[in-house]
């Protein structure tokens, strides 16, 4: 073993373990954006739903975590296009008969645990509606596309949204994005969406 | 006596910690996984060997193929661009460190004593620039390489910058720089990467004129591209011309009264999920350098030929089945005045990857080269063989983080001078790639 090899190992070591622990960025952000946040209880699911979810989670966590797909809340009609638009990626490997069992669990998913979790929602901050904003905002998955205070997706920053858009003209964007947008419509019923607004309305 | 379970927990004992200590050739771009908060595993099968996905992204410029779905549309590459994230130095640098590696080797060659080594780390720091250029469809590319095999050594060893346009389902590029061959990146049985630590011997071990493959020159090359919805086929072709390199890779300093020019073809055609077959052609004029047999230097200018088919089959997402023949046909001179032959090449190689799971594989590979310098001098048919069998365990959910063991063993006699030799090489490394 040289002296040059045990030097170089050494300043290898210590520059993975600088960034490392600087939290720097680049170093970091591998890390971190891959854990799954969201656990589903497999002894809550009835048997059909149980093999779906299955075939959801071999099939759907090799490009991105999970949450990508746990985390926002849309139609089944618009699950069912996701999927679509998934199994005609490059390198994803599921047939139809895969994708309706996909579809089948994310709609399922959809009025049992993120309903469930909602309720929650509602039910623990009742009394301010811009912390219950805030919840849903989570909740409905906005932040796997958008972030607050450098909290989600910087990708695309809501901070100081409060001041550029209207109330209604918020409500439109969230249900019925312009076309063209990358943004899917997302399934929000009316009472979610004033609290939703409520609270980006505060960012300002 | 040592029991049994003893035994057995020293020995897991052992590869662990090998596992955790292990040279690489890394290649892994993680600033595009960080691009679109996508983990490695949606371009590579195991770092750094590329999916299909990884290869169309490439042949993007870059961009994300995005879906093709049956009677939609396909995005134009201009459209792609103005999807892009916001334009980040995070998204567009960085690094990959291949530290603790554990390397054994044993050569044995006749007329010289058989030498064994063995070195606790050999590493190796690449950083990497690249990306596309904000609201444009202008791509870039560089790859520094800064420690190489354990020794400070800095090298740029790509940096080019190209353009594409078209549709994500019928697109062109043209780029221009110094370039591996493998931006063309033939279908998986005919990159250079493969996941174990060593290629195929038809593309790195260097033949009678030191000509390899895989060299970085500098030119220029288009590609043009065709997909099927949802990518159930992919056609590309792509052709590109260099200038510059001996024939062993090695810049031209002296004086050198011909130009060295290489035209390179390369077809593929991804047939099956993950699975395809390449066509790669090559001629070249080549500066190279020979010993006549008083001992004195002198310089002959051979032509270049190098003819290859690959294929790779990947059953249920489990086991992927490769092979690959190249075919080399270069000129050869014994002394400056002549006489002069050719050395003719054959090579064969098969393997296998089994991926026991995502993120953890299983390879094995068999390879013979069977070479000849004709005419008179010649020492007649040579053959070189050489097995190898390895496994790669990604130890992060992301897959930035891989562990590899491998162990290969190569016996035969070389071209030139027919010296039979063996080499027996055992690998462990980790490589960090953030
Ligand atoms: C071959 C890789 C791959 C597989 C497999 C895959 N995805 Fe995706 N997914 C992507 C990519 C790439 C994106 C887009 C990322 C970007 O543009 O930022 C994406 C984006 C998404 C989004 C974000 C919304 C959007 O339309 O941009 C959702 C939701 C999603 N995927 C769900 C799924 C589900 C559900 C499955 C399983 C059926 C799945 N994905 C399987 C690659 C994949
Ligand atoms: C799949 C990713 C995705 C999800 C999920 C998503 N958005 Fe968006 N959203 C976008 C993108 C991308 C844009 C901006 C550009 C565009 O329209 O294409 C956008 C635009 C917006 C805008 C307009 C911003 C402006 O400056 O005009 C608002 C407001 C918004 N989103 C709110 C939300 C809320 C609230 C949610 C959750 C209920 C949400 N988004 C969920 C991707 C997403």
């Amino acid at each position: 073993m040289n002296r040059y090899s045990i030097q170089s190992a050494f300043l290898g070591f210590a520059a993975v373990g600088l960034l490392w622990l600087a939290g720097a960025r680049p170093a970091n952000a591998q890390f971190t954006q891959n854990r799954e946040t969201i656990q589903i209880n497999q002894s809550d699911l009835p048997p059909e739903i149980h093999q779906a979810y299955r075939t959801f989670k071999a099939k759907c966590g090799m490009c991105h975590t999970l949450d990508t797909s746990l985390k926002p809340s849309l139609s089944a009609a618009q699950w069912t296009a996701v999927v679509k638009q998934m199994q005609a990626m490059a390198s994803s490997h599921f047939n139809s008969r895969e994708a309706d069992q996909i579809a089948k669990f994310l709609a399922y998913d959809e009025i049992h645990r993120k309903a469930a979790a909602r309720e929650a929602i509602g039910a623990t901050s009742g009394s301010s509606p811009v912390a219950a904003g805030k919840q849903l905002f989570e909740s409905y998955g906005c932040s796997s596309c958008h972030s607050v205070a450098g909290a989600g997706n910087t990708a695309s920053a809501l901070d100081g949204i409060g001041s550029k858009r209207t109330v209604e003209e918020l409500k439109k964007l969230i249900v019925s994005p312009p076309s063209g947008s990358t943004m899917p419509p997302m399934d929000v019923p009316a009472k979610d969406l004033d609290t939703l607004v409520t609270y980006l309305l505060t960012l300002k | 006596m040592i029991s049994r379970s003893r035994v057995v927990s020293l020995f897991c004992a052992a590869v662990s910690l090998l596992a955790v200590f292990m040279p690489r050739q890394a290649s892994a771009v993680p600033q595009f996984a960080r691009r679109y908060n996508l983990k490695c595993s949606a371009c590579h099968t195991i770092v750094p060997v590329l999916n299909e996905q990884g290869y169309m992204f490439k042949r993007l410029g870059f961009h994300l193929p995005p879906a093709l779905e049956q009677g939609k549309a396909a995005d134009r590459i201009s459209q792609l661009v103005q999807k892009e994230r916001e334009w980040s130095l995070t998204n567009n640098a960085s690094l990959a460190v291949t530290d603790f590696s554990y390397t054994a080797e044993r050569t044995t060659s006749e007329g010289t004593p058989p030498s064994s080594t063995s070195s606790f780390q050999v590493g190796s720091w690449n950083a990497y620039f690249g990306g596309w250029i904000p609201d444009t469809n202008f791509f870039y590319y560089s790859e520094f390489d800064i420690v190489t095999g354990g020794s400070t050594n800095p090298d740029l060893s790509n940096a080019y910058f190209g353009y594409s346009g078209g549709r994500a389902d019928s697109s062109w590029y043209l780029a221009g720089g110094r370039e591996h061959l493998q931006i063309g990146e033939g279908t998986r049985a005919a990159q250079v990467y493969s996941l174990l630590p060593n290629s195929p011997l038809l593309l790195e071990n260097p033949s009678a004129t030191n000509f390899v493959v895989d060299q970085s020159p500098v030119g220029v090359d288009a590609g043009y591209t065709w997909a099927s919805s949802g990518y159930k086929r992919v056609f590309a072709a792509t052709a590109k011309v260099t200038n510059g390199v001996n024939a062993d890779g090695s810049e031209i300093l002296t004086s050198s009264n011909r130009n060295s020019k290489d035209v390179w073809a390369d077809v593929d055609f991804w047939y099956a999920p993950e699975s395809g077959i390449t066509y790669l052609g090559y001629y070249g004029k080549k500066d190279n350098v020979n010993t006549d047999p008083t001992g004195a230097q002198f310089t002959f200018h051979p032509v270049i030929r190098r003819q290859g088919v690959f294929g790779n089959y990947m059953f249920k997402s489990k086991v992927d089945v490769l092979a690959g023949y190249l075919h080399s046909h270069d000129g050869w001179a014994f002394a400056a005045t002549g006489p002069f032959g050719n050395f003719v090449g054959n090579d064969y190689y098969v393997a296998t990857d089994y991926y026991v799971w995502q993120g953890f594989a299983f390879s094995g590979r068999f390879d013979r080269l069977n070479q000849q310098i004709t005419g008179v001098g010649g020492v007649g048919k040579q053959n070189l063989h050489d097995w190898t069998i390895g496994m790669n365990k990604t130890l992060t959910e992301s897959g930035n983080i891989i562990g590899r063991i491998a162990y290969s063993s190569q016996a035969g006699s070389d071209p030139v001078g027919a010296v039979k030799g063996t080499d027996k090489l055992f690998q462990a490394d980790i490589s960090f790639n953030f």
